[in-house]
């Protein structure tokens, strides 16, 4: 018991301290993304570009086929539930206020840390152990402007876009199961779920999808720039990189949902 | 005699002194690394480093280019305290300097030509056609002209340090510190590098730091040399001088036999207590 | 760094003097793209008077004799103190540029 609660202590320790160093690392990232470019000293450009195009449009397949397949599914779920009361009809509201509030947010964190969360930790951590990161610091040009801002103004950008896409998505796999097995009109289904979703239901998805960009961004660069032992230590700090950004993602799902339903 | 009063009035003399290390030490886990080292490096002279695996050369350059700071101790650069600067004087210090990293560290994800470029877009304003010359230049002065567009993937490994020197050189650098320059590199090649480094000196007034453990190189190039044994210097000096030490360690080092101070033999009764953690036998 | 011009029957002379180096070249860059504009075909650089040139200044002058080059004109350089003839020469340079003792003997070989 001892031993445990020891465990528990230290690792609570461990845990706080690489949050006070993201934390900082994050603030740092903030001033290099929106204070820096007006003294002059843009964000490295061409990095932004390419890490726009790697979570925009390379992680967009992916992410629309869950969404898709999770919206088919929710369908069915819902569908055979709300036989028992013979009100099918609210399938569409249901799938749509779902996705909106929280599935689209969540899924499309979750594959998106998953598949760019671990590129920019397995990237970053690569250049550290290669003493790239040493040399930029050597050549007078800071780790954090050249690497950090632009991948993090990438991923804030770019999450929220695909979530919309995500929440697209999800209300088609919806309607093709009310369609086809479920035999509702088109409009009817759709006019069902416009009428449910609120604008707030948009609103609060979406927030939350700022927060999981900025959660994705960091622990992916902060893990990668606190690799050690070469080849093996980038393995490790690629698998810790995604366990962990998963974790925080749905515990600030939780605590959102809580202070959402309670104001 | 003469000689060596003019030499060392010189070193005295705070213009000549490009860097002065003062009583730094630096602890690892409470392990002395680096133990009260004094130091003074000469403008436009060559100065190497020199010690077996592990004696602290890698942490005491470090610790001149300001990547780490020390537990006490001052490093002076130009005059200038480097262990009390906050980062942007760091940096604008650190625009005077290149360094040589070992492995190269070239930017995988950028071309050899952007890897070179990457300085001066960053701290010059130049036209862009400039800077493509002054890549070509830089190139053409490791022996790399026409590798411009290769990716460091694609070159070997002594061609992506002769990449890495030219880098380092592009700003034209007042001071230039290099980590085990010949390392992996042929024998024609690093018989080339150590007549660039020469000729930067001698010709362009370039402060160099080497730290190597190769004593061919050392001996061809230095100006002066400086021992590091154990966290300490136990000798700097000039080539000739520290060749004719009587210092057993320098010379075991020197001659690079396996008998000596430096791989002192451990009795049979000490072995017997690593291996068994018995103190007596009984 | 001062720039100044002066002429010499069909010679544009350029004096160069103080320190060409990464934050002024360009300046001197724009004083030749102006002669370039003007299809001046017979440029001499004096550079005397320069203390230090850097990799940017050498950089410039060989911008600028690409340029020459490309409508036939031509490009000399004189008066290099031996600091900066220890730069071309490190640069590997010192072949690439026609380069003379004396003004007087880089003018003659003008008229030629």
């Amino acid at each position: 018991m001892r031993n445990f609660c020891g465990y528990l202590g230290r690792s609570l320790n461990l845990a706080l301290r690489h949050l006070g160093s993201i934390l900082s690392l994050f603030r740092q990232a903030l001033y290099w993304i929106f204070i820096a470019p007006f003294r002059g000293k843009p964000v490295n450009k061409k990095d932004f570009i390419g890490q726009l195009e790697l979570i925009g449009v390379k992680s967009l397949p992916i992410v629309s086929f869950v969404s898709f397949f999770f919206g088919i599914t929710l369908a069915m779920l819902t569908a055979y539930q709300l036989r028992i009361f013979q009100s099918e009809i609210l399938v569409g509201a249901l799938v749509g206020v779902s996705f909106s509030r929280e599935l689209g947010p969540l899924l499309t964190a979750i594959v998106v840390a998953a598949r760019v969360g671990a590129a920019m930790t397995a990237e970053l951590g690569t250049m550290k152990v290669s003493e790239e990161i040493d040399a930029l610091e050597t050549m007078a040009i800071r780790p954090v402007r050249f690497l950090i801002a632009p991948r993090l103004l990438a991923i804030l950008i770019m999450l929220p876009c695909l979530t919309i896409i995500a929440n697209i998505v999800g209300i088609l796999g919806g309607y093709l199961i009310a369609k086809l097995s479920l035999g509702l009109d088109t409009y009817y289904y759709f006019s069902q779920t416009f009428k449910a979703m609120e604008a707030k239901d948009l609103f609060t998805g979406l927030i939350k999808s700022f927060f999981f960009a900025g959660i994705i961004g960091m622990v992916g660069c902060y893990q990668g720039f606190i690799v050690r032992g070469g080849a093996e230590g980038v393995g490790r700090a690629t698998t810790t990189s995604v366990v962990s950004s998963i974790f925080l993602i749905i515990v600030t799902d939780c605590f959102f949902n809580a202070l959402f339903y309670f104001i | 005699m003469l000689c060596s009063i003019l030499f060392n009035k010189g070193v005295s003399d705070p213009y000549h002194a490009m860097i002065i290390v003062k009583n730094l030490v630096k602890s690892f886990d409470n392990r002395k690394i680096l133990d009260n080292i004094n130091l003074k490096i000469e403008k436009g002279k060559i100065t190497v480093i020199m010690g077996g695996s592990g004696c602290g050369k890698s942490t005491l350059l470090r610790h001149l280019i300001g990547s780490i700071r020390p537990d006490s101790g001052e490093i002076l650069i130009a005059g200038e305290d480097i262990t009390k600067m906050d980062e942007d004087s760091l940096d604008n210090l650190r625009k005077r300097f290149g360094m040589l990293y070992q492995s190269g560290a070239l930017f995988n994800s950028m071309s050899v030509g952007e890897n070179v470029a990457l300085p001066l877009r960053e701290h010059a304003k130049l036209d862009n056609k400039i800077i493509e010359i002054i890549v070509k230049m830089k190139l053409e002065l490791v022996g790399l002209t026409g590798f411009k567009d290769l990716f460091p993937s694609q070159i070997s490994g002594g061609m992506k340090k002769r990449v890495a020197l030219a880098r380092a050189l592009a700003l034209d650098p007042e001071v230039v510190f290099y980590d085990e320059p010949g390392a992996g590199l042929d024998p024609v090649t690093r018989a080339a590098i150590d007549k660039l480094i020469i000729d930067l000196s001698k010709k362009l007034n370039i402060t160099s730091v080497v730290v190597t453990h190769e004593m061919k190189s050392a001996f061809s190039i230095a100006n002066k040399i400086a021992m590091l044994h154990e966290g300490k210097i136990i000798i700097y000096d000039s080539a000739t001088e520290i060749k004719n030490s009587q210092n057993e360690v320098v010379q075991q080092f020197i001659a690079g036999s396996p008998e000596g101070p430096l791989t002192r033999r451990r009795t049979g009764k000490e072995y017997l207590v690593t291996l068994t953690g018995v103190s007596k036998h009984r | 760094m001062k720039i100044e011009e002066r002429r010499e029957k069909d010679v544009v002379i350029v004096d160069l003097s103080g320190e060409v180096d990464f934050y002024n070249s360009s300046k001197v860059r724009e004083k030749f793209i102006n002669l370039v504009k003007q299809k001046r075909k017979a440029i001499l650089i004096n550079l005397g008077e320069v203390t230090y040139i850097d990799s940017s200044g050498l950089a410039t002058l060989i911008e600028l004799m690409q340029k020459l080059n490309g409508y036939g004109g031509k490009l000399k350089l004189t008066g290099l103190n031996q600091s900066v003839r220890n730069i071309f020469e490190v640069s590997k340079l010192i072949d690439v540029f026609s380069i003379y003792e004396e003004e007087e003997e880089a003018l003659k070989t003008y008229n030629r």
